[in-house]
């Protein structure tokens, strides 16, 4: 792996992956707005609308709206957290790694609260 | 482009050091948790039509003036987040006078979806 020497390299710190994982799941989000926006406003009819329904309560596509309940409860509270973090005091030397194990706790807490009603749709 | 340089700071104006726009990234921010969490629980959960998200359900609320209020406040706050979190990622990585095109090409983009949005919400009638 010589081939590749990067100038700067990075430490898989808890903060950095919160940080890059917030960046892709912030472009995941404004992705899907645009994507999300355009599907609606071709939604101004029942035919139109009943075959967009058709294809959006297909399988896949439930599956995808987890995927996209993942994508934004992380992205929502982990910003809680940032916020928590400037205004707060919530990464100093003595919080800061409890606060992030906090953050996973209620991540996942609030996406298994969610996930669970859709997956039960899912099925029945 | 190299030697656009120059405009990059001078179009930046009163938002040079960028501490408006950080500021405004966390009020948005705080906003969309609030409002996506009615948006999801109420619409899927406690308000879920009875018999699934058929046409008539969903016209219904679409044309009530208190969604439509709550539909435009939250497509505002959302893409105002998400275009300034793009502006972020803009001023991270690109360095070169191509900064002040992706700066101006997702301004128009953001301004077109805003209008589209308002286009969609306002004037429905089921």
């Amino acid at each position: 792996m010589n081939w590749y020497q990067p100038s700067a390299s990075y430490k898989w710190h808890e903060g950095f992956v919160a940080w890059v994982l917030h960046r892709v799941t912030g472009l995941l989000l404004i992705l899907y707005l645009f994507a999300h926006e355009w599907v609606i406003s071709t939604l101004q009819n029942p035919q139109n609308y009943s075959q967009a329904m058709g294809v959006l309560e297909s399988p896949i596509f439930k599956l995808l709206e987890v995927g996209l309940w993942l994508v934004a409860a992380y992205h929502a509270v982990n910003g809680l957290r940032v916020v928590l973090v400037n205004f707060a005091g919530a990464a100093e030397r003595s919080n800061y790694k409890t606060n992030v194990w906090l953050f996973w706790v209620i991540f996942a807490l609030v996406f298994v609260a969610g996930a669970i009603p859709m997956l039960m749709g899912l099925a029945g | 482009m190299e030697y656009m340089r120059g405009y990059i700071d001078r179009y930046q104006g009163s938002s040079k050091s960028g501490e408006f726009n950080w500021l405004m990234q966390r009020v948005s921010g705080v906003a969309l948790l609030v409002l996506l969490l009615g948006h999801f629980f109420i619409q899927h959960f406690i308000g879920a039509p009875v018999g699934g998200a058929g046409y008539a359900a969903v016209a219904a609320r679409l044309s009530d003036l208190g969604w439509k209020l709550f539909d435009m406040t939250f497509v505002t706050f959302a893409l105002y987040h998400g275009i300034n979190g793009i502006f972020m990622v803009i001023e991270d990585y690109v360095y070169s006078g191509w900064r002040v095109f992706w700066k101006g090409f997702f301004w128009i983009v953001g301004v077109l979806y805003w209008v589209l949005a308002a286009l969609t919400i306002i004037p429905f009638k089921g």
